[in-house]
């Protein structure tokens, strides 16, 4: 390649099927550390094995806080924001990661057991009763989560509609412009701050309580850090679990022998979530994209300082050398070491919670809806959409 | 299952406690990571030279017991799974417990 041209787009173009964009196997074999152009015209490299993934993850050269300065190297119209937990590195992350930290424990999720059934239970109502097709996506994918987390973080339901909507122009990559972006992130802000205003009034038994109390009786947090970390677990928590969950079961339509297997065997569910979670093809990167605060060395190549660094969990996901035929959807495999919720001090707080809802509502689809479940259109009528680090449907019809 | 010990470091020697006067925990500790370990990675990051993981993916604790220190507590409270327990070799109890007792002790003696 010479020296004036220009690296590949990045994200590379989107599959047609469910086989992930060719262009990260051929960088695995060939260019594992390699030169891309981001949607803004700002370059990164694009790490797409699984070992130099993990390692760049628990590497503290390779900031989240750096990535957020100004004049860093962008993804897209929009980062998370350096008041957030994930636009932080140690100490400031873990300080406000321990604060809600313990809603977020195996023990905590375990739990809610209960209460997400009963959630799941309600969704299958509507989705059986609804005329067909049904939007699996709209009725059933993004509902369970988003009650979930409300309930989970103490915001009434009945703002869901205008909550939601500001959500996907946030989570939007390049859909659009830098002032919507800035707009819906004020909305947000703006309905936060009057919910933890009524909070200091009346606490409730709820996350955003716990918050509150720490901001004013903790002095733990700042007010910015408080409204920010509202912010990201009201939507990072159902933006990203309805997300897996649409395209979860999108995968399992198209594997009706898979599907088959998990009525017959609803044991194995657990397990297949974690196979959906890993096989999800449409996730580019996975993880936001982090600035190298010094020199540094990976593989062969040498990042410099200021230099942004895209660690692809999709690729390392399909990653032959830690997947035997990585690209086969199979919900008995095991070992399955994935990286789809990150690795190391920002692995997804809400993982164990996320693969609850994933098993709770992949078994009450299973056990409630007829076999004859199938997509109701062809699948490349399907829309999609493109978020931060990875694309999502926006529908998913179905009958039976 | 759950509980069951899956990696631990290498045998303790049970070294004598360096009772330094207020201490709460006197001695030195062993890392034990369980088998409902998720491999979220945490650890290995927070605290890399106490958690190492191996070619089979799984993770570590050092090996031999260590000198007490509390970024390691940091790093059972941040660990989801609850997969990390520190042993307080000189007592044989968890170091959790040993430092909740003697939190209890110091909140009673402030009082008047």
């Amino acid at each position: 390649m010479s020296i004036d041209e220009t690296p590949p787009a990045f994200p590379f173009p989107a599959p047609d099927t469910f086989e992930p964009p060719e262009e990260f196997r051929r960088l695995r074999e060939r260019a594992p550390v390699a030169r891309v152009t981001l949607p803004t015209g700002d370059r990164a490299w694009l790490l797409t094995r699984y070992a130099d993934v993990r390692a760049a993850l628990v590497d503290p050269r390779l900031s989240r806080a750096a990535a957020e300065a100004p004049e860093a190297p962008r993804m897209g119209n929009t980062t998370p924001g350096p008041k957030t937990i994930l636009g932080m590195d140690a100490p400031d992350h873990s300080r406000l990661r321990r604060l809600v930290m313990q809603a977020f424990t195996a023990r905590r999720v375990e739990a809610l057991r209960p209460r997400i059934e009963e959630l799941a239970e309600e969704q299958i109502r509507l989705v059986l009763v609804a005329p067909r097709p049904v939007d699996l996506m709209s009725c059933y994918a993004l509902s369970l989560p988003i009650k979930v987390i409300f309930e989970l973080l103490g915001v009434p339901y009945e703002h869901v509609d205008r909550l939601h909507a500001w959500s996907e122009v946030i989570f939007s990559l390049g859909g659009h412009s830098v002032e919507e972006v800035k707009e819906a992130r004020g909305s947000i802000i703006g309905y936060l701050r009057e919910l933890i205003e009524q909070r200091r009034q009346e606490p409730a038994d709820d996350l955003l309580s716990v918050l509150v109390h720490a901001r004013d009786e903790g002095q733990q947090l700042s007010e910015e850090e408080l409204l920010d970390f509202a912010m990201i677990i009201m939507t990072v928590g159902h933006q990203s679990t309805a997300n897996s969950l649409g395209t979860a079961l999108f995968t399992l339509l198209h594997h009706p022998d898979q599907l088959e297997l998990l009525r017959k065997k609803p044991e194995l569910i657990p397990g297949a979530v974690e196979e959906l979670l890993r096989f999800n093809p449409f996730v580019f990167t996975g993880t936001q994209l982090r600035v190298a605060t010094e020199d540094l060395t990976i593989g062969d190549t040498v990042i410099r300082k200021g230099e942004a660094v895209i660690a692809s969990l999709g690729s390392a996901n399909h990653d032959e050398d830690v997947f035997a035929d990585a690209d086969r959807f199979d919900v008995e495999r095991a070992p399955n070491v994935h990286l789809s919720f990150g690795y190391g001090i920002h692995h997804c707080l809400g993982a164990q919670l996320a693969r609850l809802e994933m098993q709770i509502a992949l078994r009450t689809l299973i056990e409630r809806v007829p076999d004859t479940l199938r997509l109701a259109v062809r699948s490349d009528w399907l829309t999609w959409k493109t978020g931060l680090t990875a694309r999502a449907l926006v529908n998913l019809p179905v009958t039976w | 299952m759950s509980g069951e010990t899956a990696v631990t470091g290498r045998d303790a020697t049970g070294t004598p406690a360096t009772t330094g006067g207020q201490r709460a925990t006197g001695g030195q500790w062993r890392i034990s990571v369980h088998k409902s370990c998720r491999r979220s990675g945490i650890c290995a990051a927070a605290a890399p030279r106490y958690f190492s993981v191996g070619e089979d993916h799984r993770t570590r604790p050092a090996a031999e017991p260590v000198d007490p220190d509390p970024e390691l507590i940091e790093v059972v409270e941040a660990c989801p799974a609850e997969a990390i327990t520190l042993t307080d070799l000189a007592t044989g109890r968890p170091v959790e417990a040993a430092r909740e007792a003697a939190a209890e002790g110091a909140t009673r003696e402030a009082r008047p």
